[in-house]
């Protein structure tokens, strides 16, 4: 019971406190790129969740009976990069070949994650036994990440195209107001701190 | 012995890749899709539209006249 208490606290912890987006400010392309319309934030979170927690599942073992073992645990970011991207192109090239609807809500956001580095730095975080003890704690700690890049994402859009009808002063419109929307929001989640 | 092992290790991986890569780019998108597909590519925020591959960032920025 402990044990699931610790995990729960994992998850609100990634997904909130230590939010992917807003405090270690990974992914931030595909967040500013593909918020501008809704349709494609939700594909976009889904692919993200998808994507992190079969690239964790992979790397996190990987790492801990391969490469440590072998004695080359220095090599893992090479390693990771590589593996991830293999990862994503045999996601896509099976939901392009078996699964045709959920390729279209999901899969045409894959080449997208092939370089987002909010997938690579959790893969990577997840390795020290200060963020996850285990690898069932890797997996929750991945997949609470996942849900609070989706969670900023889908806020971040929605503020986003209600300031595309609001009066904004020229000098502001486009990036400028979405990076000061951006950097307020950061402040915002700083107060959920003292949370856990 | 180490050195083998890492040299190994990122090269059983890199074949992996672009085996995995290449039976990828053989497979088509299917039809229906193509039309999110080209939308959901329509991402903004550097400067290679279209796509996050080297491959085709590279083309773009040969074909982009400064």
């Amino acid at each position: 019971m402990e044990y699931l208490g610790i995990l729960f606290a994992s998850l609100i912890s990634s997904m909130l406190i230590n939010n992917v987006l807003l405090s270690t400010f990974l992914g931030i392309c595909s967040f500013l790129g593909v918020s501008k319309k809704m349709s494609n934030v939700w594909g976009m979170s889904a692919a993200v969740i998808v994507v992190m927690v079969i690239s964790t599942a992979i790397t996190y073992p990987l790492y801990f009976y391969v490469l440590v073992p072998l004695g080359i645990g220095y090599i893992n970011t090479i390693a990771f990069i590589l593996v991830i991207a293999a990862v994503v192109q045999l996601i896509e090239m099976l939901l392009k070949r078996y699964m045709e609807g959920l390729y279209r809500g999901l899969g045409v956001y894959l080449p997208l994650i092939t370089t987002n580095c909010a997938v690579l730095g959790i893969a990577l975080s997840v390795l020290d036994k200060n963020y996850a003890m285990d690898f069932m704690d890797a997996l929750v700690v991945t997949l609470g990440s996942a849900l609070g890049y989706a969670l900023v994402i889908v806020s971040f859009s929605a503020i986003r195209i209600k300031l595309d009808s609001k009066d904004v002063p020229k000098a502001f419109k486009g990036m400028p107001i979405a990076l000061i929307t951006a950097s307020l929001m950061s402040l915002a989640f700083l107060g959920l701190g003292g949370l856990i | 012995m180490e050195f083998l092992y890492g040299v190994l290790a990122v090269t059983i991986i890199v074949v992996f890749y672009i085996a995995v890569s290449y039976q990828n780019d053989k497979t088509e998108v299917p039809e229906g899709c193509q039309e999110a597909y080209n939308e959901a590519q329509n991402c903004s925020a550097c400067g290679s539209k279209n796509s996050c591959g080297i491959r085709k960032a590279i083309i773009e920025m040969k074909e982009t006249k400064l």
